[in-house]
């Protein structure tokens, strides 16, 4: 059965399906919990101007990403954060989300250790390890060859191991 | 995962990772925003009727309320416009209730939005079935906004499922709704086994015992040389 080219998909199913990870990557990409919301509403607002853009060659989590990422890098760069920006760091912040304790303290010290990796390595850590992408969606998403998104993953790796065994991540 | 050219994840059995830190990939939770910032973010989206209605969803009871308060306002304040000028008077409009506008578009069959993956409470909103006010071209429109237009691929599959995986900890309830919605939307999936280990595994988490058993006993049928089934059974074990 042919098919006409499909209808870009609509905002609202979009974030139905989708915010509580662009909310996730962008806390992983070191907005804080007190503005992540805004933040995420940024990233859709961003999103509905190019959806009738997607031509669905990636899927929308990457497509999503790439636009989560280039947010949070003008957060980032904007004067607001420059002025408060204290202590923040991927992962802390206010309370949440949906956690008891004992799963906070985990996330908390998995935060810890990624707070040692500089951006670049921390992202394809997240985006693989924890959020699932594969190697070459990583690279596509990050905008780098494969091969340097391996060897971001492989030093980042060893930075973790070290962390882990010299017990940075607790206390 | 979807990829066999990658490296093994460091949550995965297999990664040369230390134990320690292998254990942090594989039970820190995700961290996820409550419900109701969602719904707070949903509401400031461009394009949401002030009922906060999505565009083609279905009523809930109390956008349902709503919309029939603000149909009724229009109703008597038209009433009274006719009454008034039928009279030969200059007719008074009274004020338009503050979300009377926009009736919100409505599909004619409650539509069910999907889970979404990171959703921590699978069950469905709450809807009522509401003969739609909307033109026939809003309807089908409604009716093609129930999901992104999309077609599965197989690192959202594979996604789905470590959505799935690393739930199990943290909320087995959550595990097996994803499990089941990944065996719905990738029936024929690549990562069939895989699935099924994560269901027998939440069902144990679950206390759900004899069905876990009865699920490994199948597994083991259905895959007799898994790579899996030392896994399958050691979960029977503990």
């Amino acid at each position: 059965m042919s098919q006409p080219a499909q209808a870009p998909p609509e905002l609202h199913a979009v974030f139905r399906d989708h915010a509580r990870y662009v909310w996730r990557c962008l806390r992983h990409l070191g907005v804080p919990d007190a503005d992540a919301d805004d933040v995420c509403q940024e990233v859709f607002i961003t999103a509905q101007r190019k959806l009738s853009g997607f031509e669905g060659r990636s899927s929308l989590r990457t497509w999503l990403y790439g636009i989560a990422l280039r947010v949070a890098s003008d957060y980032r760069r904007s004067a607001y954060v420059r002025r408060e920006r204290a202590t923040a760091e991927p992962g802390e912040g206010q309370e949440p989300s949906t956690d008891g304790e004992p799963q906070a303290e985990v996330r908390q010290q998995l935060a810890k250790l990624l707070s040692r990796l500089d951006a670049d390595r921390r992202e394809v850590v997240v985006l693989y390890e924890i959020e699932g992408f594969t190697m070459k969606e990583v690279a596509e998403v990050v905008g780098c060859p494969l091969q340097t998104a391996y060897s971001r993953l492989y030093s980042a790796r060893e930075q973790l191991f070290e962390a882990a065994k010299a017990g940075k991540h607790r206390g | 995962m979807a990829d066999p050219d990658d490296p093994i994840r460091l949550c995965d059995p297999g990664s040369q990772a230390p134990s320690e830190l292998s254990a942090l990939f594989r039970e820190a939770p995700l961290e996820l925003p409550s419900e109701a910032r969602l719904e707070a973010m949903r509401l400031r989206l461009p394009g949401t009727p002030l009922g906060g209605v999505e565009p083609g969803a279905s009523l809930t009871r109390s956008a349902l309320a709503k919309a029939v308060v603000g149909v009724v306002a229009l109703g008597i304040a038209g009433a009274t416009a006719i009454w008034v000028a039928q009279r030969g008077e200059k007719p008074v409009v009274a004020p338009a209730p503050a979300r009377s506008a926009s009736m919100p578009e409505t599909s004619s069959e409650p539509t069910r939005p999907p889970a979404p993956l990171e959703s921590e409470a699978p069950a469905p909103l709450e809807s009522v079935p509401v003969p739609s006010a909307a033109p026939p071209r809003t309807q089908e429109k409604a009716g093609a906004n129930r999901r992104p237009d999309v077609a599965p691929k197989r690192a959202d599959e594979a996604l789905l499922l470590e959505r799935a995986r690393r739930a199990l900890s943290s909320d087995p309830a959550l595990s097996l709704a994803l499990v089941r919605r990944h065996r719905s939307e990738f029936p024929n999936g690549v990562l069939r086994q895989e699935r099924d280990v994560i269901g027998i595994e939440a069902l144990r988490r679950l206390g759900r015992s004899d069905e876990a058993r009865s699920k490994a006993d199948e597994f083991q049928r259905d895959f007799p040389n898994s790579p899996h089934g030392r896994a399958v059974e050691r979960g029977q074990s503990k």
